[in-house]
């Protein structure tokens, strides 16, 4: 046997690209017209490319791979078209490869072409050719991959526009699965987690920088299994199957419910977003029916009913079994806690606290910068709890928290109450995990998790500045709110802020952490700006953070450093006597449709000059003010305005805090009624 | 007929559609250098057959041979046959030339200087597109360049089906002497029977998936006759009824017409006996042998009024 003629046949190969020269022609324009120019100009000014326009070159490298199989292959979709091909001297594996051999030529064409001027730019002006090496390895696997899932789509339909709608739904599929199943479970699971990982992004491949990682590889592998796959339903292929939707009859039934399971959960995703109602049975059926119908319709190339209840039936048991499977927690999931004897620690997360304070570290390519969704994520600080004792306890939370909650989240009781979200990783001994994930009232649980939110390694975990690595701080700032800009702290000893910040964070109580959860605002707060070298995976990575902390009482240690050095910088704060009064309003507010202007309940103009001096002088040192003595710690918002003459907007001082009401200085709450008024309407406001 | 005569075997062959047998154990012979006419009803199994044949479908079932070898995946053998279907396929832009072009990359046996000698005979413009063409005209195209691969095998489904007259007989003209000359077969189905009488050597008759009738043409035709007969006592006598394989019958006055199975002689013998008034045997044609063997198998003519 020849391999040669076997698996290339050059009739093949020219009639393609005779036929279809104009698709490779159109993408080499598109190129030329939107992407070439821009990279040259990058390179030619040394600016470096943003990231998201990187995906057009992806997207069109996407486009032409997924639009070229459907004129390749189209043939195989008519009765005339089929017969004269095949009954051509050609075997169908040569057939098939000349297609793809064809096809690929034109996609790959463009691209070198493009590469190949990118490549000389690069070479000209910064003496490589990285980018444009990465741009055909990029779009090269984009469309590729591309190509051979519309490849297969068309060899399993019979159908081109039905081909297209098979490879966009291959496309789109893991998509669409995953943020359904997210969706479903998270809403009837409890404990379920969302996937931690941005997954959409683990699966798609997005960003030329990405090109290199170990993902491209899985798409090449994905490649290669794709075109081995083709082959052999090339093969097998029944030829007199053209015009079917699917032309291969055992799949026929895996696109009738696949398509049904789709638009059923879609169905009930959809009904839960606009009703609010769980019904995880009957909100699939409808959707789902009529989806199922109509791909049996398809199947049978007829407007047929008849048989179409037997597999009705069928859709709506597994419908109820997921919804029986799920609601009577028949996997145990939900009502699953490991015992202490199996685990090797257990880690807990805040993860609001994460979002506040938390910073990830991205990997990439021997660079640590910015967290970005799609990027591989490390924590660089073990937070685990390895002590039986305290894993115990955490256990115990645990079984509270199911106790008190299951039931809530059974009965779709939203409790919208809820202030924390936490996350429970248990390791266990044999190397697994199990994760789950809960949202509840902090405060029905404070007498049990205070110590968690107090201990040093809580602290460890969700403040980078603890984390032990030598911080080479690049610039501090501090603001207040009666500060017209934030201040640099210039020739502050940064070394012994640092300290001072440490010391008061390790202090820090398990009321801070409420307050902070309910948004404590006390306008003053110090941003620092520092960079790091952070070890990971047996390298080194200098990473760049800003950490923003907002002042509160327990930050006694740091105000007094700021304090100090305030004495020194007085003519940072804005100037009292510029301004001819303040207006301070708070609580809820109201529109007055007469007027149309925003009203509160509370409001006061302070035009006394003593008074404005005391308010001034109150929020200066705000975030350090208690009454011990006042129980009532209800969180209040307070606008205040620094005014100017004759009412004008120019030239205003605004600022506002949001604090417990035993925190407000008395300067400015005596403004404030003691308990916060319900919202009411107004005359005004009817109309 | 020995193995080196048969061209073409199908032993057995089966094919489904969803559960519909569209060939049904079917045995069909072609010797080498005939012309070969496959008849039958809608939805006999004609096409199915002719695809099976080609090798674009896979039969479930049985053998087919081309020169004793299988055809399915035979690149070789594939090289030798030329199929020409009812419903012609042709690249949407090429011209005749470029569809020649390729030919001649797909076939190696494809002869130019038969291209140019056919062309001042198919008249048409080689740059003209061939979707462009009439469906006579692609016919024509069809046609021209199959000859030009210098098949030993066409296999032709509804071959001259929206030909003109004149093109028609050009076109059985140079088959005929493709055959002649070079002893190329020739499988052909079409309903034109008229037609095939006059080129066919052997036919085979399709019904259900089957061949339930193959055998030449002068064989066919040799043994079934129009018998016109009237006898004095008006009714044909039961004795002669019995001993005459009579297909069919039908009385118009004192006439009786028959279509008889038999040899002539015997026919004549059994007839004379009985002293008829009138006494005519009658070739029968292709499309009458048709319809009276079809009608045995209860696919009948039914006189219709509507």
């Amino acid at each position: 046997m020849n391999l040669k003629t076997y698996l290339f046949d050059k009739a093949t190969v020219k009639s393609d690209i005779k036929r279809f020269w104009w698709v490779p022609a159109i993408f080499m324009l598109l190129l030329a017209l939107f992407v070439l120019p821009r990279a040259v100009y990058s390179i030619d000014t040394g600016v470096s490319i943003d990231i998201n326009h990187m995906s057009d070159e992806g997207f069109f490298a996407l486009m032409f791979g997924f639009f070229l199989p459907g004129m390749l292959f189209s043939y195989l979709h008519k009765g005339n078209a089929v017969s004269f091909v095949h009954g051509l001297p050609s075997k169908r594996t040569t057939i098939f490869i000349s297609h793809i051999f064809s096809g690929l030529i034109m996609l790959y064409l463009p691209i070198i072409i493009g590469g190949a001027v990118i490549g000389a730019e690069g070479m000209y002006f910064e003496g490589h050719i990285h980018y444009a090496l990465k741009y055909m390895y990029t779009c090269g696997v984009y469309t590729t991959l591309a190509f051979m899932i519309t490849t297969f789509a068309m060899l399993i339909s019979g159908n081109t526009v039905a081909g297209y709608l098979f490879s966009l739904g291959f496309i789109i599929l893991p998509g669409f699965a995953v943020t359904f199943t997210e969706a479903i479970l998270s809403t009837n699971v409890f404990g379920f987690l969302r996937f931690e990982k941005d997954i959409i992004n683990f699966i798609y491949l997005t960003f030329i920088d990405e090109v290199c990682t170990w993902k491209s590889l899985w798409y090449i592998a994905l490649i290669i299994i794709l075109f081995f796959v083709c082959i052999w339903l090339y093969r097998i292929r029944r030829l007199e199957n053209y015009d079917e939707i699917v032309a291969f009859n055992p799949l026929k039934i895996v696109f009738m419910y696949t398509v049904a399971i789709c638009f059923g959960y879609f169905g009930y995703v959809i009904f839960y977003d606009i009703t609010d109602i769980n019904a995880l049975f009957l909100a699939v059926l409808p959707l789902g029916f009529a989806a199922l119908i109509a791909a049996y319709m398809l199947n049978k190339k007829s407007f047929t009913f008849k048989g179409v209840l037997k597999h009705m039936i069928i859709f709506t048991a597994l419908i109820a079994a997921v919804k029986i499977t799920i609601a009577y927690d028949l996997t145990g999931y939900e009502r699953r806690v490991p015992d202490v004897s199996e685990l090797a620690s257990i880690s807990p997360y805040d993860e609001d606290a994460e979002s506040t304070y938390y910073q990830y570290y991205k990997v990439n390519k021997g660079e640590a910068v910015y967290a970005n969704k799609g990027y591989l994520l490390i924590h660089p600080i073990d937070v685990s709890v390895k002590d039986e004792k305290t894993m115990s306890e955490l256990i115990s939370i645990h079984k509270n928290i199911l106790e008190r909650e299951r039931s809530m989240f059974k009965a779709h009781d939203e409790n919208d109450n809820w202030d924390s979200n936490i996350k429970l990783v248990y390791n266990l001994k044999d190397g697994k995990h199990i994760t789950r994930f809960y949202r509840f009232k902090l405060s029905d649980y404070d007498d049990c998790i205070a110590p968690y939110y107090e201990n040093e390694q809580y602290k460890l975990a969700h403040y980078p500045l603890m984390n032990g690595v030598k911080k080479n701080i690049r610039y501090v700032t501090y603001n207040s709110p009666v500060f017209a800009d934030p201040l640099e702290l210039a020739d502050m000893d940064r070394d012994k802020l640092e300290e001072a910040l440490k010391l008061d964070i390790a202090s820090l109580t398990y009321d801070t952490f409420r307050e902070e959860r309910n948004s404590y605002n006390s306008g003053e707060y110090i941003t620092i700006n520092y960079t790091e070298d952070i070890d990971c995976e047996g390298r080194t990575y200098t990473y760049n953070n800003s950490l923003d902390f907002t002042l509160n009482r327990e930050f006694k240690n740091t105000y007094a450093l700021i304090s100090d050095y305030m004495a020194d910088h007085a003519g940072k704060y804005i100037d009292l006597d510029s301004f001819k009064g303040i207006y301070i309003a708070a609580d809820p507010y109201y529109e007055d449709y007469e007027t149309g202007e925003e009203r509160y309940e509370t409001e006061a103009n302070i035009m006394n000059k003593g008074e404005m001096k005391a308010v001034f002088d109150a929020l200066r040192t705000n975030s350090q003010y208690i009454d011990e003595s006042i129980d009532n710690t209800e969180m209040r918002e307070v606008y205040i305005t620094f005014t100017r003459d004759g009412g004008s907007q120019y030239g205003q001082h605004k600022t506002h805090i949001f604090k417990p009401y035993n925190q407000i200085p008395p300067e400015i709450r005596k403004y404030l009624k003691e308990t916060k008024p319900e919202k009411t309407v107004h005359a005004g406001t009817l109309g | 007929m020995t193995d080196y005569d048969v061209m073409i075997k199908a032993e057995n062959v089966t094919k489904s559609f969803d559960g519909f047998k569209a060939l049904d154990a079917l045995e069909l012979t072609v010797r080498k250098g005939s012309v070969y006419g496959l008849i039958g009803p809608n939805g006999a199994g004609k096409t199915t057959f002719i695809k099976s044949l080609m090798g674009i479908y896979r039969t479930d079932g049985g053998n087919i041979s081309v020169m004793g070898e299988g055809v399915y995946e035979n690149t070789p053998l594939k090289q030798k046959i030329i199929y020409i279907s009812d419903d012609l396929f042709f690249f949407t832009t090429y011209s005749i030339k470029e569809m020649a072009k390729y030919y001649a990359e797909v076939y190696e046996s494809f002869d130019w200087e038969i291209f140019e000698k056919l062309g001042s005979i198919f008249k048409i413009d080689v740059k003209r597109k061939c979707r462009r063409l009439s469906k006579g005209m692609q016919k024509q195209v069809a046609f021209w360049l199959g000859i030009c691969t210098k098949p030993e095998v066409m296999v032709l489904d509804e071959p001259v089906d929206g030909l003109d007259p004149v093109m028609r007989r050009n076109t059985w003209a140079i088959l005929l002497q493709e055959v002649a000359e070079r002893g190329m077969t020739v499988l052909v189905s079409s309903h034109n029977l008229r037609e095939l009488e006059d080129v066919c050597d052997n036919v085979g008759i399709m019904f259900n998936g089957r061949v339930v009738l193959e055998k030449s043409l002068d064989d066919v035709k040799g043994e079934i006759h129009k018998l016109q007969i009237a006898f004095g006592g008006g009714a044909m006598p039961d004795e002669l009824a019995k001993e005459l394989n009579i297909l069919h019958s039908s009385k118009f006055g004192s006439v009786q017409t028959c279509i008889v199975k038999g040899d002539v002689e015997g026919i004549k013998h059994a007839c004379g006996a009985h002293s008829p008034l009138i006494c005519d045997i009658l070739p029968l044609t292709l499309e009458e042998i048709f319809i009276y063997e079809l009608g045995g198998m209860g696919y009948e003519f039914e006189n219709i009024l509507i």
